[in-house]
């Protein structure tokens, strides 16, 4: 048995240790009052005298302790018990510091979730380095989003590229017959979008080239952790919004 | 009167394991003998010698049983393991060599 094994022996049977030493101790103390006794000292003083001799037993009760459990183990659990008394008597107090402590904590974590989404994982699509994104830029060197028409362009006759897709975003709004409107985060997507990511549905099927006809009937894609939607052109039926509400 | 806390460190550790080496002894017993070997010279404390005992049962140089004393009443036994007896000769020869060196300085001229 090591010692971290015994140490932790004696926590968890830390009453009887104790009792132990305190038993063993009453008969140290009884023997040397039993020898003085023996010497001719009467039974009151021996018992006196016993305790004389034998310090304090206090003294010894808290050493050997500090043998088992280090003493500034001891503190640490003092401390933190009173920490927890006096939190417990300044409720305003506990009440604000909980407070600033959860909002600091909350909007790091929340810039951390941002930041490793963004930098740290980066996009979750396989080969994401080999994605770019085209912008235009004004005279005023400022960033614009490509026209449809830059795009078809673009689409059209990109070397060194194996394909281009749009998206625009494009706030949407589900409601179905017996439910009030609700606003989304929609983002409207070319129909080779998904599959040039290769990004493929977990159920049902990928847009299709026929989808991004004028006419077409409209679909949409519902991502699986966040309300957004991907629809092509159009709108969709009562039915159909209800059916990806439920 | 020589407490425990004027021997050197450690000292008291080897006086105990050795006082053990000859049988199992409680604490009153060691005491007594310590006493009566140093011809009252040492005069344990019991703030001393029980947190000693502890700090020999966590190294597991000893061990600790209830048994009768002499005079019929319950006494805590502790003895020696071999992990003790291998620590007595260790210490044993560490403190020979520290008052063999304490003794060179002092008889220095």
């Amino acid at each position: 048995m090591g010692k971290a094994l015994r140490r932790l022996w004696y926590l968890l049977r830390r009453q009887r240790m104790e009792a132990d030493l305190e038993e063993e101790m009453a008969f140290h103390r009884a023997e040397t009052a039993r020898h003085l006794e023996s010497e001719g000292i009467t039974a009151g003083d021996a018992q006196l005298a016993a305790s004389r001799v034998f310090g304090s037993g206090a003294l010894a009760r808290n050493r050997a302790r500090d043998v088992w459990i280090r003493p500034w183990l001891q503190d640490l659990g003092q401390d933190t018990r009173f920490a927890c008394r006096i939190l417990r008597k300044e409720l305003a107090f506990t009440a604000a510091v909980v407070l600033v402590l959860g909002a600091g904590i909350g909007v790091n974590t929340t810039q951390f979730t941002i930041v490793d989404a963004m930098c740290i994982r980066g996009l979750p699509i396989a080969r994401a380095d080999r994605v770019v994104y085209i912008r235009t830029r004004d005279a005023h060197d400022r960033e614009h989003p490509l026209s449809y028409g830059d795009f078809e362009d673009l689409h059209g006759d990109a070397r060194g590229l194996a394909g281009a897709a749009a998206f625009t975003a494009a706030p949407t709004v589900i409601a179905g017959d017996t439910q009030a409107p609700d606003r989304v985060i929609g983002v409207r997507i070319s129909a080779n979008g998904f599959c040039l990511l290769g990004v493929r549905p977990m159920l049902g099927r990928d847009f299709i080239p026929h989808d991004d006809t004028a006419g077409a009937p409209p679909v949409a894609v519902i991502s699986y952790c966040l309300p957004v939607l991907c629809v092509l052109r159009g709108g969709l039926s009562n039915d159909q919004m209800k059916q990806f509400h439920d | 009167m020589g407490d425990a806390q004027e021997l050197l460190p450690g000292t008291l550790d080897l006086l105990i394991l050795k006082a053990l080496a000859r049988g199992a002894m409680h604490g009153y017993g060691i005491a007594q003998y310590l006493k009566a070997l140093s011809e009252e010279v040492l005069q344990v404390g019991e703030s001393s010698l029980y947190p000693a005992l502890q700090r020999l049962l966590l190294n597991g140089w000893v061990t600790a049983e209830w048994g009768a004393s002499a005079n019929n009443r319950r006494a805590r036994y502790y003895t020696l393991t071999a992990a003790g007896r291998k620590q007595l000769a260790a210490e044993r020869r560490e403190f020979d060599r520290l008052i063999l060196a304490i003794r060179k300085v002092l008889n220095a001229t």
